[in-house]
């Protein structure tokens, strides 16, 4: 069973790999990385958390534009281009398929994820002199954000064409993001039993993005409670997993 | 040029972006301290072991009716 996933998954990571948008998108974030001591230049004293904060939300923002371009396109292309076919003839069921679409996905992220992060570590020492222990922290809870916007849109392009998949995954990640605060205000503000109600199932669809940034952690050197992260871990995983056994269903009946 | 405009333009994208999502943070104050957050995501995790529990019930449910059919 492992066999084939990790099969699928070098598979998409060759793949991946040699697209153009990762390409593009890596040298932009990396460039963008390096071009921030530019604008900390402006901010004398505070000039370190002015970095950690915009190469943060750059590490963010890179990874899941990466995992939204490369999420969306990898099982519709396959099944227009008609490659999806001798895969399926194989000893492979479709939830493999889908795993490994995902993992591939996810390895690759996760490679521009840590090329950026090692700029950016490059840039405090630069600045500190000394390595920032919660930089591995913040980022490796930054992944787990990209795991869950690679999961979803691994799953929306199950069923939908990539355009289609980009908007929505984009939009879930928009509203996962400002959920608590905004969607979480609309239902309060809401009157009628039938939005409250829509706007309940809005909110409790959408994931809880905003669990996953320790930006303010790394910036303010605040410590994060052990059990908070532990039940963030758990509640990332958890949401991954619910959304690809999703995913895995709706290809299983696909008919491609 | 083009490149020196694209990352003039990404960069003071992603400047205003860390403010303002700082912004509303700060009116939170740290999630990690807001009750909400943690309410919210065991609530997802219950929806998320209901549905799944749900749907392996009404499995079961359909394979327990259609042995009886084939048998009756």
């Amino acid at each position: 069973m492992m066999t084939g996933i990790w099969t699928i998954a070098k598979m998409s990571l060759l793949e991946n790999s040699r697209k153009q948008v990762f390409h593009v998108l890596c040298l932009l974030m990396l460039a963008i990385i390096a071009g921030s001591t530019l604008l900390s230049i402006f901010t004398e004293g505070v000039q370190i958390k002015i970095l950690k904060d915009l190469c943060m939300t750059c590490i963010l923002f890179g990874g899941a534009a990466m995992a939204i371009a490369l999420g969306s396109s990898g099982i519709p292309n396959d099944v227009e281009s008609r490659t999806i076919h001798p895969l399926i003839a194989r000893p492979l069921t479709r939830a493999q398929y889908v795993m490994g679409k995902f993992i591939g996905t996810f390895i690759t992220v996760s490679i521009g994820v840590a090329a950026m992060t090692v700029a950016f570590s490059a840039l405090i020492f630069m600045f500190q002199h000394s390595f920032d222990t919660y930089v591995g922290l913040a980022v490796l809870f930054t992944l787990l954000e990209v795991a869950i916007i690679t999961a979803i849109a691994t799953t929306v392009s199950t069923f939908a064409t990539p355009a289609v998949t980009t908007v929505l995954t984009f939009l879930a990640y928009v509203g996962g993001t400002i959920k608590i605060g905004y969607v979480g205000g609309l239902i309060e503000r809401s009157s009628g039993g039938l939005t409250k109600a829509l706007y309940s199932m809005i909110y409790h669809a959408l994931p809880n993005l905003e669990c996953f940034n320790l930006k303010t952690s790394l910036v303010h050197h605040d410590a994060v409670p052990a059990a908070y992260l532990g039940q963030v871990a758990l509640y990332g995983v958890c949401y991954i997993a619910f959304v690809l056994v999703l995913g895995m269903s709706f290809f299983a009946r696909k008919e491609v | 040029m083009r490149i020196v405009r694209t990352l003039a333009a990404s960069l003071a994208l992603i400047a205003l972006a860390g403010p303002c999502h700082a912004d509303g943070a700060e009116e939170l104050g740290h999630h990690w301290y807001v009750p909400t957050y943690r309410m919210e995501m065991q609530t997802q995790i219950a929806i998320m072991a209901g549905f799944a529990l749900a749907v392996l019930a009404a499995s079961w449910l359909a394979k327990v009716i259609r042995t009886r059919r084939s048998r009756g």
